[in-house]
């Protein structure tokens, strides 16, 4: 078993579930949080090598969550300059 | 405590940023820009300053040292386009404004029934009703009659 963690200021909750759902099928996860961490322990169904499984899922976990933090900026930007209608003139 | 440091450990490179200098969006750019050739993990071992862990993935094999050296360059490309992108903000927003107001046409009824009409916005004329057809669709390039008439004669 491996046991990961993740600064809850870096990294997406949510994102982290739907990361772990996508590689449910290749190892069993259980998160949980410890102070200013997630920590997920992870263990391969035996396919794969834990370390491997363990760095797919901090990317694609990193990688979402950067994509989310962006489009949240994005989607919070939009709504400031569509609610106000003198914005930017 | 020095504003970066760079660890190697087995072929993994970890590199420490102080937050008051690359802000975290920077950070996260240039990581994003490494997911596809590294695995990457970000932590936060101190309160202000983030921690980059790059191990090169199996099928790229790479100089931890020299991949450090290209996170950091990534990281100053990324910060120097985030300033950028600040000091235009406003700039874009105007442009991005206006050519939404612009595909959006001419105001609508709705619009027309809000109007405020006053003693200074009696005489407007958004929708150029009191324009002759001529004055409203001219073309700026189109010669005037009386020109056309003079070249040819």
């Amino acid at each position: 078993m491996l046991t990961l963690r993740f600064h809850k200021e870096l990294y997406d909750g949510f994102v982290l579930d739907a990361a772990m759902r996508t590689y449910a099928a290749v190892a069993s996860f259980e998160r949980a949080e410890v102070g200013e961490y997630y920590e997920v322990r992870l263990t391969s169904s035996g396919r794969h090598p834990e370390q491997r499984i363990a760095d797919e899922l901090g990317n694609y976990a990193l990688g979402a969550s950067i994509e989310e933090r962006t489009s949240s900026v994005r989607d919070a930007a939009y709504s400031a300059n569509t609610k106000s209608p003198g914005a930017g003139e | 405590m020095t504003e970066q440091s760079v660890t190697i450990k087995d072929e993994a490179v970890t590199i420490e940023f102080d937050e008051a200098l690359y802000a975290r969006d920077s950070i996260f750019g240039a990581a994003y820009i490494f997911i596809d050739r590294c695995y990457v993990h970000l932590d936060r071992p101190h309160p202000g300053r983030i921690a980059v862990t790059l191990k090169p993935k199996p099928s790229a094999e790479q100089d931890p040292e020299a991949l450090a050296g290209e996170f950091e360059n990534e990281l100053l490309g990324q910060a120097w386009r985030r300033l950028i992108t600040d000091e235009n903000r406003l700039l874009i927003e105007q442009v991005t404004t206006r050519a939404l107001s612009g595909a959006a046409g001419p105001p609508g009824l709705d619009e027309l029934m809000d109007l405020e009409i006053g003693d200074e916005t009696a005489f407007d004329d958004p929708l150029g009703i009191a324009m002759s057809w001529e004055e409203k669709y001219k073309s700026k390039n189109r010669p005037k009659p009386s020109e056309s008439e003079q070249e040819s004669g």
